[in-house]
């Protein structure tokens, strides 16, 4: 039988290892997806996941099973530290924001919109969205954590989660929408031109 | 938007995200009423489709990095280790207790005297005599220069008549250890 996270922790308190071992393999992948969604460049995450974990070394005995589950825990960790990178790097993630208007600046318009496409437009919706709306949205959404379980990781009431996740989904629909009315606009244009130009 | 469309809207949104609430029945059939809600509702829809695909799925981890395992170890303590450490500090605090309590028994304090009257000077310590161990007592005496000679004071020639009020401290061995002047010297 496969233990329990609490189990694992209190092996690894003990001084287990293989406990403590177990815990990463489950969920460093999805600290690095966090930090990813958040807006931690790629080259960083593993950082983020292993500073992580050495809190979990440092601090597994603050652990309260009363006030939430072991994975809320680490998502409460892993918040803090991925808004203190960004706040300690938000010039470079300026810098990095432009090249990412550059990159879209040189796509073709007339290329039709692949689901991929679709996906990373989404995540630029997700990424412009304030930092409060951003985190629910990618521990519910992206992460597929509970009303509960996300309350537990940012520190508040479930109804204000559930009320930021609504608000934010509010804001990602209208910025896909709006954005797919000005590529639609682009592309008839340029279709336009392309038909006249061929006549 | 009229107020109906906003009580529903919760809901809306959760059912979008597939949560049903008790109330989706009686917020459904106002979506079947209203072309705001029910194009609200799709959007929605297809927002938790595309969220659905942009989730990517957790990748398997096999190893866990060496600096993680190696800062594990350096953070375990032997039980052994902890024990002695208990001891250690039980044997710090009793020491420093000791030592206190030595202190508090050898340790030579001025007393004070009981007289609000003559609580402003200082005892002066006899250096010929040894501290008083554990009791003393605080004798009032009337001194002459002869007395004052004896406890160590130089001889004065114009002291030769005048006496001085003083406490004196005398220890268990009957002998003074300090001496304190309460009056400016009084003609004999």
């Amino acid at each position: 039988m496969t233990a329990t996270d609490e189990q694992l922790l209190v092996r690894m308190q003990d001084g287990d290892e293989d406990a403590f071992g177990c815990i990463y393999k489950r969920y460093a992948s999805s600290m690095k997806n966090f930090a990813r969604y958040m807006g931690v460049p790629s080259g960083s995450t593993e950082d983020i996941a292993q500073d992580v974990f050495l809190a979990l070394i440092h601090h597994a005995s603050r652990f309260d099973p009363e006030r939430g589950s072991v994975i809320s825990f680490l998502y409460g960790i892993a918040r803090n530290r991925i808004l203190r990178w960004l706040r300690d790097h938000s010039r470079e993630l300026l810098s990095l924001s432009d090249q990412d208007q550059a990159e879209l600046q040189s796509q073709n318009p007339l290329m039709h919109y692949t689901k991929e496409q679709q996906i990373n437009r989404l995540h630029r919706a997700i990424l412009g969205l304030p930092e409060h709306y951003r985190e629910v949205v990618i521990l519910c959404e992206l992460q597929e954590l509970s009303y509960e379980k996300a309350a537990e990781a940012v520190g508040c009431a479930v109804g204000t989660v559930r009320s930021r996740l609504h608000r934010a989904r509010e804001i990602l629909s209208r910025r896909l929408q709006n954005a797919s009315e000005d590529e639609k606009e682009v592309n008839d244009y340029e279709l336009s031109t392309l038909e006249t130009g061929s006549l | 938007m009229i107020m109906s469309c906003q009580l529903w809207k919760p809901v809306l949104f959760d059912f979008a995200r597939g949560v049903r609430s008790p109330e989706i029945d009686e917020a459904l059939s106002h979506v079947r009423e209203c072309t705001d809600c029910s194009l609200m509702l799709d959007q929605q829809q297809q927002l938790t489709e595309l969220l659905r695909s942009a989730a990517e799925p957790n990748q398997e981890i096999n190893k866990v990095p060496e600096n993680l395992i190696a800062a594990f170890r350096a953070n375990q303590i032997p039980k052994s280790s902890r024990s002695v450490s208990w001891i250690r500090a039980a044997i710090f605090v009793m020491v420093m207790l000791g030592g206190w309590m030595w202190y508090r028994t050898h340790h030579f304090e001025i007393p004070k005297t009981t007289s609000a009257h003559h609580d402003d000077g200082e005892f002066i310590p006899l250096q010929y005599a040894e501290n008083p161990s554990n009791s003393f007592q605080v004798v009032r005496v009337q001194l002459g220069s002869s007395d004052l000679q004896q406890l160590g004071f130089p001889a004065a020639p114009e002291w030769e008549n005048r006496s001085v009020k003083a406490d004196i401290v005398v220890g268990e061995d009957g002998l003074p250890h300090a001496i304190r002047f309460v009056t400016a010297e009084i003609q004999r």
